[in-house]
């Protein structure tokens, strides 16, 4: 007998704070970067994707669409190198992936509507910093899903979006139940999917000389091959923005699929997918292990070089 | 190669018609210089700063295709045909990296001089560049999967810029001063 749990699902943003601060306690302020200032690598960034930048190009001819809070009451008080600022979680991740594919066009999708999230032309990157909770012990297939669910599993599995999705916050395998005894259904939905991507968190920015550790809150791959095979990880430096979670992860890995995606503006969400797994480093995370971090952690820089050049 | 072959060509009769004009008079031939190097030379040397990893993180030099161990060699002469007037040419030799090419150029041109007043001239100096231009090749690049094979500027197959539209970016840039007029006039005081 099929369940559905649509009413019991919890819909958890995948952000780590103290507690979040009420809108209605500040003044939300937006985001202000869309207007006229010149896109300017930050010190949360990893350094890569400046000298992306310094060639231009980044995310044009792509569509991000960022499910996520954009309604609540909620703020977050952080900053990504516009000044301190409260925002919601949404307005966060959108300014992110915004930061990061500056030429790319940005979509929102307040992830309490429910509707199916409509496609544009060209590539698609859904950027999702939440998990779909229910208590553990259930199949997929027996969560009655929303169709803005539907829709994004059937993208993932089709291949016909490039799905980020935040790891969770629980320091828990992929698809395992937290200590509550809580599962991101999402997350189980996603396993396996063609272009679907998890992305856990780092504490910083990792390099050679300077390797990064998984974030201590960060979800991790596990030993299911068919998530190891689609985790990354990046940095997330919460101590130069003051937000921590695997939210501010994914909309790292959104951004980076819509600069490949306007460099290799024929390729598909699922090569677009391989190509950022397949060059992920390794070299720059402290004692990696597939089963923590995945392919590891994503490299810009890697993905748009070629194999080979003569 | 067919130019540089004029070029030896033009030497060798310069020379040749140094000890004598057609009424027996001799002609005179000087060195102007000799220099090793030239803008376009230089050029190519800031196009070999720099590099990049490969998808699999293999380091490229740009150095290994924009450096050379033969810089461009440019030697100009002034053969004088008269008082007040003199041929000007000289020639050099080009330049080749992996992925660039300084063609051999010829330099021809006239120089004439006019006496206004005893302490006082007044010169006319007019030259051409024949080739001597930088031509960037290209690079093919395999970018798997996602992009396949295709040709791509050397320079920026691993930047954002979409590998069809680097191909924009490939330098063909003409010899500096291809053609030059300068009229001047001196007085010694």
């Amino acid at each position: 007998m099929r369940m559905s749990f649509k009413a019991k699902l919890l819909a958890t943003l995948l952000a780590v704070v103290s507690g979040p601060a009420l809108a209605s306690d500040f003044v939300l302020q937006r985001e202000g970067l869309a207007t006229t200032s010149l896109p300017k690598v930050q010190s949360w960034m990893h350094s890569e994707i400046g000298d992306a930048w310094s060639q231009g190009y980044l995310g044009k001819g792509v569509t991000v669409t960022v499910v996520d809070d954009f309604r609540s009451g909620y703020g977050y008080s952080g900053n990504l190198g516009y000044g301190q600022r409260i925002l919601r979680h949404g307005e966060w991740t959108r300014l992110q992936a915004r930061m990061i594919a500056p030429q790319a066009t940005i979509r929102s999708q307040d992830y309490t509507t429910g509707r199916t999230v409509p496609l544009n032309t060209g590539l698609n990157v859904l950027n999702l910093s939440y998990g779909m909770f229910a208590p553990t012990g259930y199949s997929t297939s027996q969560i009655g899903w929303s169709a803005q669910e539907s829709s994004i599993i059937s993208y993932a599995r089709g291949g016909r979006a490039v799905v980020a999705k935040a790891a969770g916050n629980d320091g828990v395998a992929v698809g395992a139940a937290t200590r509550a005894g809580m599962q991101d259904y999402l997350n189980s939905a996603l396993v396996g999917a063609q272009s679907a991507i998890f992305v856990g968190a780092l504490d910083r920015n990792g390099s050679a000389d300077r390797k990064a550790a998984l974030a201590w809150y960060s979800n991790y791959a596990g030993t299911n091959t068919a998530v190891q095979d689609k985790f990354l990880v990046v940095g997330v430096e919460g101590s130069k923005t003051g937000l921590y979670g695997t939210s501010f992860a994914a909309p790292i890995v959104s951004g980076y699929s819509a600069v490949l995606g306007s460099k290799f503006r024929k390729a598909t969400p699922t090569q677009i997918t391989n190509q950022l797994l397949s060059t992920a480093r390794t070299d720059t995370i402290q004692g990696y292990n597939p089963a923590l971090h995945g392919r590891g952690e994503a490299s810009i820089a890697r993905a748009l070089a070629p194999q080979a050049i003569r | 190669m067919r130019l540089f072959r004029f070029a030896l060509l033009a030497l060798f009769l310069a020379m040749g018609s140094r000890a004598a004009d057609a009424e027996g008079r001799p002609v005179e031939t000087h060195l102007l210089g000799i220099a090793v190097g030239s803008e376009l030379s230089s050029l190519a040397r800031s196009l070999a700063r720099g590099g990049y990893e490969l998808a699999d993180g293999t380091p490229t030099d740009f150095r290994d295709w924009y450096g050379t161990d033969r810089p461009e060699l440019r030697i100009d002469m002034l053969t004088r045909l008269g008082p007040g007037a003199g041929l000007i040419w000289g020639l050099n030799t080009g330049e080749r990296g992996e992925k660039y090419r300084i063609h051999p150029g010829l330099k021809l041109g006239m120089i004439l001089q006019h006496e206004a007043s005893p302490r006082s001239t007044l010169t006319l100096q007019v030259t051409t560049v024949i080739g001597g231009g930088l031509r960037e090749e290209n690079c093919i690049a395999d970018y798997g999967e996602i992009g396949g094979v295709q040709p791509v500027n050397c320079r920026l197959a691993a930047a954002p810029i979409a590998p069809e539209d680097s191909l924009q970016h490939t330098l063909r840039v003409r010899a500096r001063e291809a053609s030059r007029i300068d009229l001047s006039y001196r007085v010694r005081f």
